[in-house]
């Protein structure tokens, strides 16, 4: 067939011809062609990757640039969010408002290109002072079409403690450090070297904190270069059909996901081991009500707002809503922005632990997070339990300082040790991957090549993991020997009093611990969210908890736990008590007498497999 | 001139290029041969050999690109290695370094390591930091260990153990012990391979080169008695991953350097063509079957970088496995001309899911009814159905178009001529975004650079990806289809080293590294006289340094020469102004450095093939075939186009766009606006317009 007779029998060309390509619609500002809608999405998307990419290249605070605790967020002039790239979703509740609250203080007469403003309040912003928000507003044609927005964790911003996430003896956010309301830092292309000034001398570290802030800076003009650049080539009209049409279309998107869970009020309830010495647990407990294509997560019947660091500001609470009921629900299909945010509410009493009022502290929240998600996968797995994992690992984020005596001067060894996820409907937990943000972990040689320590093991601890048809993952240790003088450990952390339930018959995973100088007669615990000294020689061992199980582990093939004993993770004395299954050191099976056991256990417990889990089981 | 062969093995296709003694080039293509690769080069050397007229004896060199190392990591088909390793350490390899590359998918999937668990081992030891000893190595148990392995069925055997890298005295004694236990057993230590720091990449190099190296070895001792068998008597080189070439008996030794060869020889023809056509800073765009692949050439030298990683899921970078070995750096995604269209929440998405060879595009006839971007193309008039590898295989467009109506245009409501437009314009878009990563990530504004693309589907797209970043010129040379074959030719043997010393450079302990220099140059001229080439050598060095307090370093060059605190002003300054380049501002000159990585690169540059093509006419009239109808939104649609015969175009012919030209292994697509002219080498230079569709 010739191009001609094709052209014929598939009879378009005319159509197209006349409209100039399926790009060229610019003369019909209200529609756009689902192509351009396409190329806009995939354009917006890499924009906010190239930012974020620049912010943590030239980082110097660890949190972001191994943590990854940033975010880029691009807004309409309207402060709409457009597009957030695949960053911290702690910043996802914040992100939203946070153009709207820069506009409060500056209009848009009041803008111009090279301008920059800040803001770390806690509940404009992302719920605790360290989280510095930097909007650029991006201009086409002297018009005002948009913002970029970045975010990054601040490895200091004054107050009590080093690193202004203190647990304990803080009441208020003035105790936590500097609070900056919305102020430029930039102004048409220059630093406000006044501002400047009073950040750097309000912080411990000013040389760290006034290189991110330049990072931040550097991030929020790469993306106005891009942005502009958008506009340049498609013109206004087009790209503002365009992310209206990508508003509305993941509105649509998400509300047809949301329409697929049965509707209904499913609940959970868990808890945080306490905020500080000598204080009660915390109860964390959701109510999802899904209602048609709307999903409202309720918080109340948590507790009450604490006296502490332990705080979750509505963002915050907010943030982790989102991003749980997205992940379970949509992964990465539907873009991150304000259309796919619009049908998922959270509700939390004010004056509550997830909604607690100014000017209640808030610096150590994310040791809060993963509970949230947690709790509300717990809840949803009632209604949808193909789409969630059991509650997954905890994780640890104990601050080491001291002085150096080789460097004669203080150090700030902030580290992260993580666990890793709840076991799947249809396969074992992921190892050694964190459940509720992302990172990259700190590499040994390099922990040792910067301060005074000898890290003497990194390893999954054996016989931690929920047990389940599918197992849960191990709890990691690490094992870090100071050697530095005039120590002190700020412990933050979770999981040594309530277990990481599991699902669907899947048992919980192991509690985590801190220990000092394990297996010497000086051995002692600490607690999960204090501060104790530290002398030269003494060994720190972090072990967070194991995740929870999914399924009946009578249900586990025994050829899977042959496997997980042979390599380690699991004890042959385990595998006979929660797996059933009968098998030496080596691996090898004892099938007859695993067949036994097994049908024993059924029968003492026929109902075993489709019992609940046990949620927040307190085992002291 | 003697005579020289290149072949490069290829998923689907093995390509083969013969210099003669005139040092004019001939090409051939063979369908690769998976369970045995070495029959497709046999086949193609025979068939080339004979049009040349010539026989294998006449070779005096052969050079060989291949992909077989991360292929046998990809399958998992490599040798039961056992790794000795640090007390506290073995789970090194499953924790990795717990990114979470997808952080919105609960499902999130990680490979499990290469090795199990119970072939890791541990022996009690310790260094330090600086180098010290903390702890002695226990001997008796680094014997009962290696004895462990033994009676396992130990086939190969990595050792990594920390700080090897400031100190290999562990490693070296543990090597010992192994030829003294292990006798036979390939073993590989880190400090030998990788020193440099972050022990997971330095284990996971170590672990994959014990991994792929027996049946690398196997392979290249084949291959080289099957040359020697059909009478080539001279030297097989194999390519590195850096592009530059290495010795068979070097390249055995480290595996991981040429794991991932074949792609690297693509970004050498392009920078040759960068020189002969003046153009010294140029994108690399190679599109094939599965993949699409970006480089940058700075200066008429292939940009590389110190990490190469294999085996990712879903193309998402942070997903595979990270491999400390020096490379060409390649930015790659999942846009073939196989690559899978599909309309997810009324979004087209474009790969990386690609149709590969079987059942391949749904015009190719053999079953897929999947819509692919080659299916878009046959749509839009870009290739001919009946010249599809100059006619090997005649085109199907009926079935093309029914695989884009139902998969896209249907669901989203088009004309199958928009939805086809969509396909050719989102792949576009996505590579788009590959050449933006390799020149504004690496501080490069793309309309400052030209643009030579190859690979069979490359030189569709080019003068479109071209116009959307502001290229101004365009290259797509002769036999563009088996451009990395051609590249063997070209290649010049190269070795690449780096060593870690963590120091301020303040007070830098100017002697240790020199010392550490030293060293390195020492081994890289051993490997070049390895090779046994002839050429003029050039040493680079450079060092990566950050401000103090940062975690990411960039590399800056050194001056030749003993290093001492006078050097340190040229260093401040170069650190400046890449840092600038990168990101845009940089601190005032002063502020505390921080270096990290030494590194070496040396270089032998050997004679070239000349690539003149003489023949064709000088006017483009006399090469002109049937026009044919070919979508160019630019003209508004479908407009009667021009098509020319790649071969019968000679120097000087000069063709205007809107234009296709066509070869056996590819065809160039001119857009309106576009002015091509061929040069004395066969290239089609192109001036692009700037209009965007």
């Amino acid at each position: 067939m010739s191009q001609s007779e094709f052209e014929e029998r598939h009879g378009f060309p005319g159509a197209v011809r006349a409209r100039g390509g399926v790009g060229g619609r610019v003369g019909a500002p209200h529609t756009v062609d689902a192509i351009t809608r396409g190329v806009v999405w995939a354009a917006m998307h890499s924009i906010a990757e190239e930012a974020g990419t620049a912010l943590r290249k030239t980082a110097y605070s660890q949190a972001v640039r191994e943590g990854r605790d940033f975010s880029v967020a691009l807004f309409d002039r309207d402060g709409r969010m457009i597009a957030q790239g695949d960053f911290s979703p702690g910043h996802l509740g914040s992100m939203p408002s946070l153009v709207g609250h820069v506009l409060a203080e500056y209009p848009p007469e009041t803008l111009a290109p090279g301008d920059a403003i800040v803001l770390n309040d806690l509940y404009m912003g992302s719920g605790h002072l360290p989280d510095f928000f930097m909007t650029t507003p991006v201009f086409h044609r002297d018009a005002l079409v948009g913002f970029a927005v970045n975010c990054a964790h601040q490895v200091d911003v004054g107050g009590a403690v080093a690193g202004s996430q203190a647990v304990e003896g803080v009441t208020e956010f003035y105790q936590e450090g500097l609070r900056v309301l919305p102020v430029k830092l930039w102004r048409a292309g220059e630093p406000n070297r006044e501002v400047l000034r009073l950040i750097n001398g309000n912080v411990r570290l000013p040389d760290i904190v006034e290189g991110d802030l330049k990072a931040m800076r550097n991030s929020g003009r790469v993306a106005e270069r891009r942005l502009m650049a958008l506009f340049e080539r498609y013109g206004a009209d087009t790209v503002g059909a365009a992310w209206n049409e990508i508003l509305a279309h993941s509105e649509r998107e998400m509300r047809a996901a949301i329409r697929t869970v049965p509707a209904g009020r499913y609940e959970a309830e868990d808890f945080y081991d306490d905020y500080g010495r000598d204080t009660e647990p915390l109860r964390v407990f959701v109510t999802v009500v899904v209602d048609g294509d709307e999903i409202t997560v309720d918080f109340t019947g948590s507790s009450g707002q604490t006296a502490s660091g332990i705080n979750s500001p509505f963002n915050y609470t907010l943030a982790y809503t989102w991003h749980t009921v997205k992940s379970a629900l949509v992964q990465s299909t539907i873009p991150q922005n304000a259309g796919t945010m619009r049908p998922i509410r959270a509700v939390a009493p004010e004056g509550s632990l997830f909604n607690p009022r100014p000017p209640a502290a808030a610096g150590a929240r994310a040791v809060m997070q993963q509970r949230i998600v947690d709790v509300i996968l717990q809840a949803l797995a009632r209604a949808v339990p193909d789409r969630v994992i059991a509650a997954s690992s905890h994780w640890a984020n104990p601050i080491i300082e001291g002085v150096d005596p080789a460097r004669r001067r203080r150090f700030v060894f902030y580290d992260i040790v993580v666990g890793g996820m709840g076991a799947r409907p249809h396969a074992d937990g992921a190892e050694a991957v964190c459940g509720s943000f992302n990172l990259e972990n700190i590499p040994v040689e390099v922990n040792e090549s910067n301060y005074p320590v000898l890290v003497e093991r990194v390893e999954l601890i054996a016989d931690s993991s929920g047990a389940g048809r599918y197992r849960g993952s191990c709890g990691l240790r690490k094992d870090i020997r100071f050697l530095g003088e005039r120590g002190s450990i700020s412990n933050l952390s979770d999981r040594h009093r309530f277990v990481p339930p599991g699902l669907c018959g899947g048992l919980p995973g192991a509690l985590g611990e801190t220990v000092v100088n394990p297996g010497t007669p000086e051995e002692r615990r600490l607690h999960p969210k204090a501060i104790y000294p530290l002398a030269h020689g003494d060994l720190v061992s972090i072990r967070t908890s194991g995740s929870g199980g999914y399924g009946d582990p009578l249900a586990r093939d025994p050829m899977d736990v042959a496997r997980d004993v042979s390599l380690g993770y699991v004890t042959p004395a385990r595998a006979c008590e929660w797996y059933g299954v009968v098998v030496d050191a080596t691996g090898s099976v004892d099938a007859a007498g695993t067949d036994a056991l097994r049908r024993a256990r059924h029968v003492a417990a026929p109902d075993g497999a489709s019992e609940p889990a046990r949620l927040g089981e307190d085992t002291r | 001139m003697p005579w020289r062969l290149g072949f490069d093995i290829g998923g689907t296709f093995t390509d083969l290029a013969i210099e003669d003694s005139r040092g004019r080039v001939l090409v051939g293509k063979q369908l690769t041969t998976p369970r045995d690769p070495a029959v497709a080069v046999f086949a193609g050397l025979a068939e080339l050999l004979e049009r040349a007229g010539t026989t294998a004896a006449d070779l005096a060199q052969a050079v060989h690109g291949t992909t077989l190392g991360a292929n046998l990591v990809i399958e998992r088909k490599g040798a039961r290695t056992f790794l000795l390793t640090t007390a506290g350490f073995r789970d090194v390899l499953e924790i990795q370094r717990q990114l979470r590359y997808n952080i919105n998918d609960l499902f999130v999937d990680k490979h499990p390591p290469l090795i199990p668990r119970n072939q890791i081992l541990e022996v009690a030891e310790r260094v330090r930091a600086d180098g010290t000893v903390h702890r002695a190595l226990d001997e008796d148990g680094a014997r009962a260990a290696l004895a462990a392995a033994r009676e396992n069925g130990v086939e190969s055997l990595a050792i990594a153990l920390l700080h090897a890298y400031a100190n290999p005295a562990h490693e070296e004694r543990l090597a010992a012990l192994a030829a003294e236990l292990l006798p036979g057993v390939p073993v590989t230590r880190s400090s030998a391979i990788a020193p440099q720091y972050r022990e997971y990449e330095r284990t996971n190099t170590a672990v994959v080169n014990a991994y792929v190296a027996p049946a690398f070895r196997a392979y290249l001792a084949a291959l080289a008695d099957g040359l020697a068998a059909r009478g080539f008597r001279r030297a097989l080189y194999l390519m590195q991953n850096t592009g530059g070439i290495a010795s068979v008996a070097t390249a055995a030794r480290v595996p991981v350097r040429s794991l991932d060869s074949g792609p690297a020889a693509g970004t050498i023809l392009a920078a040759h063509i960068g020189a002969l056509t003046s153009h010294p800073d140029l994108v690399a765009f190679d599109m094939g079957g599965t993949t699409a692949k970006a480089s940058l050439v700075e200066q008429g030298r292939p940009l590389t970088t110190d990490r190469l990683e294999v085996d990712m899921i879903a193309m998402r970078p942070g997903s595979g496995l990270p491999i400390n070995v020096p490379s060409v750096d390649l930015v790659e995604i999942g846009a073939g001309g196989g690559s899978i269209a599909r309309v997810e929440r009324g979004i087209l998405g474009v790969g990386p899911a690609s149709a590969g060879a079987d059942p391949g595009p749904a015009c190719y006839g053999l079953g897929g009814t999947e819509p692919t971007v080659t299916d878009a193309n046959v749509v839009l008039g870009y290739l001919d159905p009946a010249y599809f590898l100059g006619g090997a295989r005649v085109l199907d467009v009926d079935a093309a178009a029914t695989a884009i109506e139902r998969a896209v245009a249907k669901p989203l409501g088009l004309t199958i001529v928009e939805a086809a437009w969509g396909i050719h314009r989102l792949v576009t878009v996505g590579m788009e975004g590959a050449i933006r990563v390799v020149s504004i990530g690496r501080g490069k504004d793309p309309r400052d650079l030209a643009c030579v693309t190859f690979g069979g589907a490359g030189p569709i797209h080019g003068a479109r990806l071209g116009r959307s970043l502001g290229l101004r010129r365009l290259i797509a040379p002769f036999a563009a289809g088996v451009g990395s074959a051609i590249g063997l030719l070209l290649a010049d043997a190269r070795f690449d080293l780096a060593r870690t010393l963590v120091v301020p450079l303040d007070g830098a302990p100017w002697d240790r590294i020199n010392r550490v220099l030293d060293e390195l140059e020492a081994e890289g001229a051993a490997a070049l006289r390895e090779t046994g080439l002839e050429g003029t050598w050039h040493l680079t060095r450079s060092v990566e340094v950050r401000y103090a307090g940062q975690g990411h370093d960039l590399a800056v060059p050194l001056t030749a020469g003993r290093l001492d605190a006078a050097s340190l002003d040229a260093i401040r300054r170069a650190h400046a102004s890449v840092y600038a380049a990168h990101y845009g501002y940089a601190e005032p000159i002063g502020a505390p450095l921080e270096a990290t990585n030494w590194k070496v690169e040396m270089l032998c540059v050997t004679p070239k093939p000349d690539l003149t093509r003489a023949g064709g006419s000088t006017r483009a009239a006399d090469a002109r075939k049937r026009d044919r109808r070919v979508y160019v939104a630019e003209a508004g649609g479908f407009v009667d186009c021009a098509v020319y015969d790649r071969y019968a175009l000679g120097a000087g012919a000069e063709l205007a766009g809107p234009a296709i030209v066509e070869e056996r292994e590819t065809t160039v697509m001119l857009l309106p606006g576009d002015h091509g002219q061929v040069d004395r080498y066969g290239n089609l230079v192109i001036d692009l317009g700037t209009e965007t569709a």
